[in-house]
């Protein structure tokens, strides 16, 4: 391999290393909707014709390996977490899959998820400083 | 065991009252108020003799094909049905038809589209519809009752739509006064809405009727005469 060749590697790798991804959500709902409707990473479920106001926090792995992280626990044991970041609120891209439900933006990180028909949808939830897409399942049962 | 009078008057009271909550009309994020005004003075939300058309800070259940409108304090945002449970009769004045029975999301949406804020509307199929007199005091009214009024004097008699349970439901629905015999109505009432004005000048007799949204009816037997009822 030739001296440039070894260089273009390195930078490709390099910028591999600092790309983030997606790793995990947070869905935090605003507010509490009717017929016991909730809402959580694990997924939204509510009535047709009903809304839930919710905030949507993405983390992404620390591509830095945690270093930073690292707490030294006497003289030889070292503790590394695995930390997470959130990507920044106004990178957040978020779709709705499906034509059970539909997506409103309240602010950046803010959205309000709509009932449109019984059935199933999915939230996808990007950003632009991170790789990857994440999903949350959307339930709308009937009134 | 509350009668059905008691649980209408509750009802009443609550729709009276519907301004004295900790948060009175705050969406439910928080960022808006919404307010629920009369568009007709049918609706039996806003019907107060001393303020017809009033609004309401809290949304009071609303009956099933029944028209209403909704402000926002915030003058830049605007009233929106996401779906057709509701649906716009008059865009300008943000006036709604309740469509469908059960919760319905209202948003308030900027200038921009996004939401500010959100409430959920409740609607009920009304099942029947009640009355209440008001001569200096009220009282309700059993469907088929005997109403009395002294020649020369004044009583209001007020109908409203109710749920299953006798709950008042809010919203403007069609109300038309009848009577039996047919010229009795205009001898000894003035129609309002779903308010009869009844100021008998001589002695009659006969049947007042009321039918609302196209099929609900109630009725009360009537009787005027010289220095007071039978």
């Amino acid at each position: 391999m030739t001296p440039s060749r070894l260089v273009v590697l390195a930078l490709a790798l390099g910028s591999a290393a600092c790309t983030r991804r997606l790793e995990s959500l947070a869905v935090l709902p605003l507010t509490s909707p009717p017929l016991g409707g909730t809402a959580s990473a694990a997924g939204i479920s509510i009535g047709a014709g009903t809304a839930v106001a919710v905030r949507i926090v993405a983390y992404t792995e620390d591509p830095g390996g945690g270093a930073s992280n690292c707490t030294t626990l006497g003289d030889t044991f070292t503790s590394c977490e695995s930390p997470q970041d959130s990507v920044a609120a106004s990178s957040l891209r978020v779709g709705v899959e499906g034509d059970a439900a539909s997506l409103f933006g309240v602010e950046d990180d803010v959205f309000v998820v709509l009932g449109a028909a019984p059935g199933p949808a999915n939230l996808a939830v990007s950003s632009t400083d991170a790789v990857g897409t994440l999903r949350v399942a959307v339930q709308i049962f009937p009134q | 065991m509350r009668t059905p009078q008691r649980l209408v008057s509750s009802a009443v009271l609550g729709l009276l009252l519907a301004g004295c909550g900790a948060a009175p009309g705050e969406g439910e994020l928080g960022n808006d108020r919404f307010l629920y005004a009369c568009v007709e003075r049918s609706d039996a939300a806003c019907d107060d003799a001393s303020s017809p058309t009033a609004s309401l800070e809290l949304l009071p259940v609303l009956a099933k094909g029944a028209v209403f409108r909704l402000l926002t304090e915030n003058p830049a945002n605007v009233p929106y049905s996401p779906t057709p449970r509701l649906t716009v009769i008059d865009g300008e004045a943000v006036t709604f038809r309740a469509e469908v029975a059960g919760y319905s999301a209202i948003f308030a949406r900027d200038a921009n589209g996004n939401v500010r804020d959100l409430v959920h509307a409740m609607v009920v199929e009304p099942a029947a519809v009640t009355l209440l007199t008001r001569q200096g005091g009220s009282a309700w009214l059993e469907s088929g009752a005997t109403l009395s009024v002294p020649v020369g004097s004044t009583v209001a008699l007020r109908s409203a739509p109710a749920d299953a349970l006798g709950h008042v439901l809010a919203g403007a629905l069609d109300v038309v006064w009848s009577s039996t015999p047919e010229d009795l109505l205009a001898t000894v009432a003035k129609v309002d809405g779903n308010v009869l004005l009844i100021a008998p000048e001589a002695p009659a007799e006969g049947e007042l009727k009321v039918t609302v949204a196209g099929s609900l009816l109630a009725k009360v037997k009537f009787v005027a005469a010289v220095g007071g009822g039978k």
